[in-house]
């Protein structure tokens, strides 16, 4: 009696085990993880670089917001940055754009961005904690946050055209 | 015509496997050991044929026959010839080939091996082994075909994924994984066989344990060549990410590990022979959920093929074994019965089964966060991710139980332990272990679990040695021998033993190594000037310029530095040794190898971010990792140790009954 109850147990585990398994077809091993999709964006309050004061994403609760997650080093962020440029022009009063530098050095931000100026707020993340509660997974990554203040999409590439960032933004904007 | 020869070869050996699982396990189970010699010449029919298909997919590749689907898919008339060859492995379908390559190559040589000998399992045994060799025949003749006919091909191809071109190293690591993957099937085998046949004698035991040893090497080997790979190629400044495919990896070596372990108590003691002969099949199973994880698509991971259609099929073969096996244990297991019971925890079985339980724990442990994002989103369709803390905080401690079982089982004898005794032998190697702890605390070094590990490292060597030595060293006195020749026949009179220790030392040089790079590293990032330097804990990189190089198959740009050391003295990295951006014909992504000065205490390893021609500035991330070499410098000693213990005995005439040299305290 004790065989057959382990033997019915080993293979409800056998069972249990190959449909956990099964579940996962079709999923993309390449993707991406996206586990903030629909939940409320995190709230950070954060030295700005561009000039004095801080950002406080409460403030901007009720607006569509951008946040761009980028860093110096990035080449692919640098490439970008045009685009995110000519977007925020784009939009002024539309829609609200934070850039978050993180995973760099203050002194390397700043001079860059005296070099390139800033065509909106631009933050310094210095232990990474706004990044670690936006669970980024690399950079550059884009996240837009609708009016109730929920995640709605990531985009994890540069932004090569406005066309490509005005794909994207559009949701946030409904 | 390639296609055509090729496909044929896997039909054929498709037939030959199946014929040898059919014959073998009916006329097994039946008893008729006369059917033998049949099944013998079916197996050596598959092997034949499997590596003759191979044959012909390396000379379609190096003809580049772009009317075969798979040359179609990785080939490239730019390629150079030995990455040419390395792509027969690079893709899914190419993989599967080779897999059934190195199946008949193994199945061969057990099959050649014991020909004359254990023929009341060799029939069951061959059998479930070419069952398995079926199912992987079956796999290249449908859903992973890579010999498809392309009427109209092209006249060049892609190439291999850029990632597996940029290091010699991925000439070596997937063949050692799949040798080590591969490899798990025979002791499946073997132990399936004994379960069928419903006995487990002494001398089916000891091709098991030999059969199991060198899938393990290889196991081991291809696992630390992989994280060295993913160190010197990727970039990332790390060598293990706890990601799905490298767990895939580490779970089959964690359990035929354990299994090593209690052959010996089975041996000895005659009992764990379940337990013993479940971490067999469970070592193979975990190979093929490996498989599976790399293959199917279902697991995120950086090492993924892409998504195919073999998933469902490897599926259905992982449930079909996990229910043969159950199966197997609970009708045929009551068969193995221990003859003894384990004593006391306090003696070398009982230290033994401890051990096993710790890797029985880890390998849970690794599952457990392997398959949670999956059952999660299967479940409760939430999707989560599980990374390195968790892996970390779980499997580190109980790894560290390991390497303290790996000190305290030699010093305890098998029975019962006198406590004075192990009280008398562990004062020396409990001393050191607290000086090494002190003298690392004394030299800055903080952090309980780094220092656990080295004091506990000083404590195991001292053991090791000892073990290793001492009965060198009564020979010596004895015998009067010169220490050379008193080490060579001590060490050649209990093989297994001095063998095993060897291949402890490497492992504690591997954990220390761990401790050591991951507490202690060092990092820095940022942008520099030609001319400008970076501070990276005691050394200063400074940047020389952006350099351009052409390869056959690549264009690079390098970010030429020199590593300043302390004391002044310079290392030069330019060009090709320079951190730099590979960029590949047909591949839009560059592809970034770092730079990677090694010294014999601790690398500085820096890898190119970005870098901008025109202000001739370059970004970089640098790490300085401490002692980070020693885990792959541990792989001599892990072969070493595992060539003395696979070393064959010489069969001799006994004439007179001597001491047996390894007859000391404490040893197995």
């Amino acid at each position: 009696m004790k065989r057959i109850v382990a033997v019915i147990a080993a293979l409800s585990v056998v069972l249990f085990v190959v449909y956990v398994m099964a579940s996962g077809f079709g999923n993309d091993p390449h993707a991406v993880p996206f586990m903030m999709k629909g939940k409320p964006a995190p709230l950070f309050s954060i030295k700005r670089l561009d000039q004095e004061g801080t950002i406080n994403l409460k403030d901007y609760l009720g607006q569509p917001v951008v946040l761009n997650f980028w860093a110096t080093w990035c080449g692919p962020c640098k490439m970008e940055q045009p685009v995110l440029d000519w977007a925020a022009n784009a939009y002024r009063g539309k829609a609200v754009f934070i850039g978050i530098v993180f995973e760099d050095t203050e002194q390397n931000t700043r001079s860059f961005l005296q070099q390139t100026g800033a065509a909106y707020p631009q933050v310094f993340d210095p232990k990474s904690t706004v990044a670690v509660d936006y669970a980024v997974s690399g950079v550059p990554e884009t996240y837009f946050i609708n009016r109730q203040g929920i995640i709605v999409k990531k985009y994890i590439y540069p932004f090569g055209s406005p066309d490509e960032f005005n794909d994207q933004i559009r949701e946030i904007l409904e | 015509m390639n296609s055509t020869l090729g496909y044929g070869l896997i039909l054929i050996g498709l037939l030959c496997a199946a014929f040898a699982a059919i014959v073998g396990i009916t006329t097994g189970l039946m008893r008729k050991e006369s059917a033998l010699p049949l099944v013998q010449k079916a197996i050596y029919g598959f092997a034949a044929s499997m590596i003759g298909a191979n044959l012909v997919m390396v000379y379609a590749l190096l003809t580049h026959d772009f009317s075969v689907k798979y040359v179609a898919q990785v080939g490239s008339r730019s390629t150079p010839t030995v990455y040419t060859i390395v792509s027969l492995w690079s893709a899914l379908e190419g993989s599967i080939l080779f897999w059934g390559a190195i199946m008949g190559a193994y199945i061969f040589a057990f099959a050649w091996t014991y020909r004359k000998e254990h023929g009341r399992y060799m029939q069951l045994s061959l059998g479930v082994m070419a069952a398995v060799a079926t199912f992987f025949a079956f796999l290249i003749a449908g859903p992973a075909n890579p010999w498809t006919h392309i009427p109209n091909p092209l006249s060049d191809g892609p190439g291999p994924n850029p990632l597996l071109q940029n290091h010699p190293l991925m000439i070596i690591h997937p063949p050692m994984l799949y040798l080590g993957y591969v490899g798990m099937t025979i002791p499946f085998g073997i132990a399936a066989g004994a379960l069928l046949r419903g006995e487990l004698g002494d001398a089916w035991l000891v091709p098991l344990r030999k059969w199991t040893l060198v899938p393990w090497i290889f196991l081991s080997i291809g696992i630390i060549l992989g994280s060295w790979w993913a160190y010197a190629v990727l970039g990332w400044g790390g060598y293990w990410a706890w990601d799905p495919v490298e767990n895939a990896s580490f779970m089959p070596w964690l359990t035929a590990t354990a299994f090593m372990h209690s052959t010996m108590v089975l041996e000895k003691k005659k009992s764990l022979k379940l337990w013993t002969i479940a971490l067999a099949l469970a070592s193979f199973i975990l190979t093929i959920v490996g498989t599976f994880m790399t293959r199917s698509g279902v697991f995120n991971s950086v090492h993924a093929f892409t998504q195919s259609d073999i998933g469902p099929t490897f599926l259905v073969f992982i449930g079909v074994l996990l229910v043969f096996s159950v199966l197997l244990l609970a009708v045929r297991g009551h068969m193995l019965v221990a003859e003894s019971q384990l004593g006391s925890i306090a003696s070398r079985e009982g230290s033994i089964l401890l051990n096993n339980l710790v890797f029985a724990a880890i390998t849970f442990v690794v599952l457990l966060g392997t398959l949670y994002p999956l059952i999660t989103e299967g479940l409760f369709d939430k999707k989560i991710t599980v990374g390195e803390p968790y892996f970390n905080q779980m499997a580190l401690p109980l790894s560290v139980a390991t390497l303290f079982l790996m000190g305290v089982g030699p010093m305890l004898p098998w029975g019962v332990a006198d406590p004075k005794v192990v009280q008398r032998q562990a004062i020396i190697p409990g001393v050191i272990g607290l000086l090494v702890v002190g003298a690392c605390v004394l030299a800055g070094f903080r952090g309980w679990m780094p220092l656990t590990v080295f004091g506990l490292a000083g404590f195991v060597t001292v053991v090791t040695l000892r073990e290793l030595f001492l009965p060198a060293q009564q020979r010596m006195t004895e015998q009067k021998e010169a220490l050379f020749t008193a080490v060579f026949v001590s060490a050649s009179r209990a093989r297994r033993r001095f063998g095993g220790y060897v291949v402890h030392l490497g492992i504690v040089a591997i954990m220390v190594a761990v401790a050591a790079s991951s507490a202690y590293k060092v990092h820095n990032t940022g942008s520099l000037g030609v001319g400008q330097t970076m501070q990276i804990g005691e050394y200063k990189v400074r940047f020389d310029g952006l350099e351009k190089g052409k390869e056959p198959h690549r264009e690079w740009i390098a970010a030429n530095i020199t590593v300043i050391s302390p004391n002044g003295s310079e290392s030069v990295s330019h060009g090709s040794n320079a951190p730099r951006m590979n960029f590949y014909e047909r591949s839009n992504d560059p592809v970034g190898s770092p730079s990677v000065t090694e010294m014999i205490v601790r690398d500085v390893y820096v890898s190119l971010l970005s870098y901008d021609p025109k202000a001739n500035t370059a970004s970089f991330n640098m790490w300085v990792f401490p002692m980070v070499g020693w885990i792959w410098y541990a792989i001599p000693l892990l072969v070493l140790g595992t060539l003395i213990a696979l070393w064959p005995q010489r069969k001799q005439k006994v004439t007179a009954v001597e001491p047996e040299a390894d007859a000391v305290p404490g040893a197995p």
